[in-house]
Order: structure tokens, then sequence, then C-alpha cells
């Protein structure tokens, strides 16, 4: 094919010239704001780098210290804590809220979904800094319920023993509605006829649920799981604003690094200590954990399926 | 024809010239803008609003774009924006930091045709200036210079029974009358504190300068030395007023609030700045300034601690930005200051003048100058640390010393890191 004078192609060559130029402005683009600070990220993470003095290159020394961090280890014990209970916990109160939503006998179907999406939509700084007036011990809504009905009042964000799980609530609370869409979404992709054939030949609501529903669903388990394993990992705003800020006083991800995630971690590091290397460093790490445990999910989650 | 050519010409250019003058020279003038940070504060920041206008209409051709991030991200903000070229002429920073930005490539010194090296030391308070030389010049001048003194509620004190016209000169007695003046429910839980612990750095650095006899950090063997016998006994007594059933405070009691300001603390150290504070919180609060305790048979020490503000060295109007600080640091505008946000003077010819100080309060204030002792700490984020471990005495149940151990060990971790 000639469509240069003097310059003899294939329609196939031609094609893919085309296609890379028309993808030519994502690629610069994607270089430009991924590639380039990725790769000068990791050529910080090498070096000895603040704030305030000249970089030294140090090889692994970043990454052989935080080996050796009590806070590194500590800040990812409290972020696999919050995976481990945040992730089920939203599936747990999502799904059937979805399966709720979803439900034909169900009146004023758009009124609760709006109720329950609206975390999602709140301002999160705006909504952490309510839940820390909630869960002030003395004065706090949260603990007047408590005392109401004769149960016990915890410090809740003044007590390393209670501050996380005050924390993880509000993380619950956030994202229930945004999962609660997307299984809603999910749920509408199942054709109905399938539900139907499976009643007819005498299946109960379990099994239909069992066997039809959740196997043709498991493309959005999969990805909702995927989402908010990999929000769970990168955690910062609800434990910063609700263990700092105002007049707290405080170090954030406290008390005592109670409530000290991972990101807030990396950004204690950079921000508040000036070690930008060390930071880098482990913000790589964080990006190596989501990546293994993002392809962990899918090897475990995932069920090809046919309609 | 030849003539009246050059004539127009040299007519041309001589208007050029004149337009020139009197167009350029004004506008030059006119373009100088001084963008200025400094951590917001509610009487400091009113305070600076005020003085931005007296120095406008001083300095005609100046402008001062003032913005105040809040307390808590100020650093931060401060080094990403100087790090990536964007940061502000004219910036505030604690005497902690002077180390760190002393050696950085961010500063330039204070020029001579504002203020000489001998000029800056005859004129200012040695402590205010001193942590900010390097090399024979002055990199930053005073700002926000503080120590720190007790309050007292004076209703308070007298509904427990206590006399807030003497109030405790040690430490022991603050112990007992905070026990005292500290008020429980039926389950314990805390109603009235003894002492605000709420800003728990001025407790701890209080006891440790009145407790430690030699320096409490160390620049030269580049480590702090609170976990010494004295250091200890500090600490000790830390632990007396925050942890067990015996506590005049909890970190549960009012969460993060001004117990003190809203009448639910009877003792408070703070600085004197806190008057401005309490002033437009709850102006009808009545209380009385007392030194802070100090350990018996020891003189009273007031732990010193002071601001800098700097110039950057990437500004374009060095001049015009060091003419700026200088009018902050001046007589006129310390007393300022003084007026609205309740600071103490870094001018020696004003921290003895009693014309300056004459509410009885305020007689307290000056009376501690001659005793104070600046703070030695090397690094900002140290004071979390200390603030850590002041938490970990009140929350748990470690013993003391091995908390002091392990928290003094990172603390010199992070010195030996600022200061290689």
């Amino acid at each position: 094919m000639r469509m240069v004078p003097g310059v003899h192609l294939t329609y196939r060559t031609w094609r893919g010239i085309w296609a890379f130029l028309f993808l030519l402005p994502s690629l610069v683009l994607f270089g430009l704001i991924v590639v380039y600070p990725l790769g000068w990220a990791a050529w910080i993470s090498l070096n000895d780098w603040g704030f305030l003095r000249l970089p030294a290159f140090i090889g692994m020394g970043n990454y052989a210290r935080l080996l050796a961090d009590p806070l590194f280890w500590k800040s990812l014990k409290v972020t696999l804590l919050w995976t481990v209970v945040v992730v089920p916990a939203i599936l747990v109160f999502s799904l059937p809220l979805a399966l709720i939503l979803n439900a034909g006998w169900v009146k004023l179907k758009g009124l609760f979904r709006g109720i329950y999406f609206a975390p999602v939509v709140t301002n999160i700084v705006a909504a952490a800094f309510v839940w820390r007036w909630m869960f002030e011990p003395g004065t706090g809504v949260v603990n007047w319920i408590l005392g109401s009905v004769g149960l016990g009042k915890p410090g809740w964000l003044a007590d390393p023993a209670w501050a996380l799980w005050a924390v993880m609530v509000v993380g619950v609370w956030k994202q229930i509605g945004q999962a609660m869409v997307l299984f809603l979404a999910g749920l509408q992709t199942i054709p109905e006829h399938y539900v139907e054939a499976a009643r007819m030949d005498g299946a109960g609501r379990w099994q239909v649920f069992r066997h039809i529903t959740l196997p043709l669903l498991n493309p959005t388990v999969l990805f909702v799981v995927v989402i908010l394993v990999i929000n769970a990992l990168r955690v910062f705003t609800i434990p910063y604003v609700m263990s700092s800020g105002g007049l707290q006083m405080r170090t954030p991800g406290g008390p005592l690094d109670s409530t000290r995630v991972f990101v807030l971690h990396i950004y204690d590091i950079g921000f508040k200590q000036f070690e930008l290397g060390y930071a880098s460093a482990n913000a790589f790490v964080l990006m190596a954990l989501i990546i293994v445990v993002t392809l962990v999910q899918i090897r475990l989650i995932q069920r090809p399926f046919e309609y | 024809m030849h003539r009246s050519c050059i004539r127009q010409l040299a007519l041309g250019a001589l208007m050029l010239g004149l337009v020139w003058a009197l167009v350029s020279l004004p506008v030059f003038a006119a373009n100088v803008t001084i963008v200025h940070w400094q951590h917001f504060h509610e009487g400091r920041s009113k305070a600076l609003e005020e003085l931005i206008k007296v120095f406008e209409q001083e300095n005609p051709g100046i402008t001062v774009k003032a913005d105040f991030p809040p307390y808590e991200q100020y650093t931060d903000k401060l080094l990403a924006a100087l790090a990536t070229g964007s940061g502000p002429d004219v910036f505030q920073v604690p005497m902690e930091m002077a180390e760190q930005l002393l050696y950085s490539r961010f500063l330039t010194a204070v020029p001579k045709s504002v203020l000489t090296t001998d000029q800056i030391e005859a004129q200012y308070l040695d402590w205010t200036v001193a942590r900010f030389k390097r090399n024979g010049l002055y990199w930053g001048l005073p700002t926000d210079v503080q120590h720190l003194v007790m309050y007292i509620n004076d209703d308070l004190a007298r509904a427990s029974g206590l006399d807030p016209t003497k109030p405790p000169k040690t430490w022991q007695e603050l112990l007992e009358q905070a026990r005292k003046a500290t008020k429980r429910d039926a389950q314990g839980n805390i109603l009235q504190a003894g002492l605000d612990t709420r800003y728990r750095w001025a407790v701890y650095t209080s006891l440790l300068y009145s407790y430690m006899d030699g320096p409490v950090v160390s620049a030269e063997d580049r480590k702090a030395n609170y976990d010494s016998p004295q250091g200890l006994a500090a600490w000790r007594m830390a632990e007396q007023l925050a942890r067990g059933p015996q506590a005049v405070d909890s970190p549960r009691f009012m969460t993060g609030q001004r117990k003190f300001e809203q009448s639910k603390a009877v003792f408070y150290i703070n600085h004197p700045v806190a008057r401005s504070v309490i002033a437009t919180m709850t102006p009808n609060l009545k209380y009385t300034v007392a030194p802070v305790p100090t350990v018996e048979g020891k003189p009273v020490t007031a732990p010193g601690h002071h601001w800098a503000y700097v110039v950057s060295s990437t500004t374009k109007n060095a001049e015009a930005a060091w003419k700026w600080v200088h009018f902050l640091a001046s007589e006129k505008a310390i007393r300022k200051w003084m007026e609205v946000a309740g600071d103490l003077p870094s001018l020696k010819s004003m921290a003895s003048d009693p014309s300056l100080f004459k509410t009885p309060n305020e007689r307290v204030i000056m009376a501690s100058i001659p005793l104070v002792r600046p703070v030695e700490s090397i690094g900002f984020a140290t004071d979390q640390i200390r603030n850590d471990l002041w938490d970990a005495i009140a929350l748990t149940d470690t013993p003391v010393d091995q908390l002091v151990k392990q928290y003094i060990g990172r603390e010199n971790a992070l010195i030996k890191q600022i200061l290689r």
C-alpha cells in the first residue's frame, strides 16, 4: 500500500502507525504524570534525601533501615488490621443492603439508596471532625448512648486500645454506600430469566442466591474487594483528621501510634521529619504490597463463567 | 532638513527619557510584593494584619501579602513550598529548626544595610538571636518571644479552698494543690482538672528545665540528657501528675479541648501569648499569672522559646523583605505584638521597661524575663517524641524509666540525623 509517494508499507503497518499516533498524546501524558514521577521517586528512595540538605546516594540503605524501624512494622500492622476488619465489614453491610434495595417488594428505593450513598459524597474531613466529636469520651453522643443502656464508656480516641476501632467505624460508614451501588449495578446485569428458571425448578431464595446470584456477581465482588483493599491499604484522611488537628496537639496517628496507618507513617517521615528518601522507600514498599495483594485476590476470588 | 531631523530625533529621545523616568520608576517601586507566611494564632495573626497596614503606609512602594497556614500543617507546607521553589519571601521558623535551616540553601543573611552583626548583638537579648548566628552573620530576627508561666483560675481556685494570691512555688506544692482542686464523679471520671495538661509540651518542658541543672539537650554531644537522674526525677513528677487514680488531668477528660479557658481546670502552664486567646475566648475569666514551679531549694527558671523571621534565599526582593522583617522586630512593632498578641520583647531596651508591664500579671511576667533559660531542643519533630512520651506515661502502666529510655533513643536518633 502506498500512502506516501516512494514509501511502500502494508495496510497492517499503516494501521499500526495510525494507532500509535492516536495513542501518542495519552502515552506522553502517562509518561509525564505517572512514569516520570515514579522513576524519580524510585531514584529518591535510593538516596539520603532530606528537604534541608543535599542528597547522597546510599543504594538500598533506606530499604535496610525500614526493616529495623519499629514504626514501620507498627504501621504495617495497623494497616493490615484496618484491611482485615474494614473490608469484610463493608461487604457484610453493603451486599445485603444492595440485595434488599434491588428486591421488587421494597418501596422508596431511590430514597433509601440516596440515604445510604450520602456518606460517600459527604466531605470526609468535615465528616471525620463530626465523628471525632461524637466519640469524645466525656460528652460525645456515642458514650452517652452506651451509658444510657448501661454499657461502659471507652476512651475511644483518647485510648490506644480503642482509637483504631473508632476510626475504623468511620471507615466502614464512609464506604458502605459506594460498595452498595456497585453491587446494585452488578445485580441489575444478572438476567432475570436465570432466576425465574431456577425458581420454576424449585430453588429457594438461599439456593438462588448461592448458585445463581453470587456466581454471576463474581466480577463485581472481585472489583469491589480489590478496590476496597486498595483503599484500605492507602487510607489516610480519616485517621489523620480523627487523631490530630484542631486542639488535639497530638501527633497524627496517635495516641501512641495506635492509628498510625502506613500512609500516615510515610507522611510523618516525609513532611514532619523531612526525610524524603526514606519516605519514598516506604512508599515503594506500600506499592509492592498493593500489587501483591491485588494479584493474590484476583487469583483467589476470580471464577470464570459463561452466560 | 538634516538639522531639523536631528532636532526631532533628539526631542523624541528626550521625551522617551522623560516618559521612562516618570512612568518606570514608580512602577518598579509599586511592584514590590512581599509574600509572608506564619502559622495561624488568634492573637498574633490579628497583630500582624495591623502591622501590615502600618508598614504599607510607611513604605508606599511595598505590599505585604500574608498567609496563615494552620499550626499543625505549617512546617510541612512551608518546607514543601521551599523545596519546590514556590515558598514565601518571609516566613517564621521555630528556634528548634535553626540548625537544620542554617545549613540548608533556603536562607539569606541579614544584610549590613539593614542591621550589622554588632547592632543585632547590642540591641537584642542574646538568647533570642544566638541560635540564628552562623559564620559571623545573623540569618533571622526574633519574633514570638515567650517564656513559660503558670495561670491560675481565681474563682475555681477559691472554690477548691486555694488562695490564688499564694501560688504553688514548687512542683510538690503544685501537685498537692492540683490534687485538691481535681474533681471526679462516682466512677472516678474527672469533672474538673487540677492542671490542664492539654499543652503537654509546656508541662514537661517546665519540669525538665527546673529539675535539670545541666543541658537538657547537648548539641555538642548530639544527644538529649533527660535520662539522667535529674531528668528521670522530672518525668517521675510527670507520672504523679498524669497517671493513676490521683492524676490531676486525663487525656480522656475534654479530649482536645481548652480546659482552662472553659473554666474546667484550675492551673495551666503556657506562654504569656495565651492571654490573647483567653481575652478572645473568655474575656471575663479572672486569672492570676505566677512563675512556673521549681524544685525545692532551686531558683525559679522560666523556659524561653522564640521563633524567628527569616528571608528566603530565592526572594527577588531581599532588601524590601529584610526591611519588613526589621520593622517586625522593631520597637514600634514589638509594642503592637505585646499589646495585641501578648508577646514579650526581644529588645534589651524594652525587657526592663516597667512602663510596658502595668498590671500585676504583667509584672510577674516581666520579673521572669531575667530567669529565662532558652529551650535546647534540636528539630521540631523532637517535640512529637516527647509528647508521645507524656502520653505513654499517662496512658500505660509501663515503668517511667523504661519509657524514658525508649523515647530518648528515638530523639537521639533524630538529633544525630539532623546534626550529622
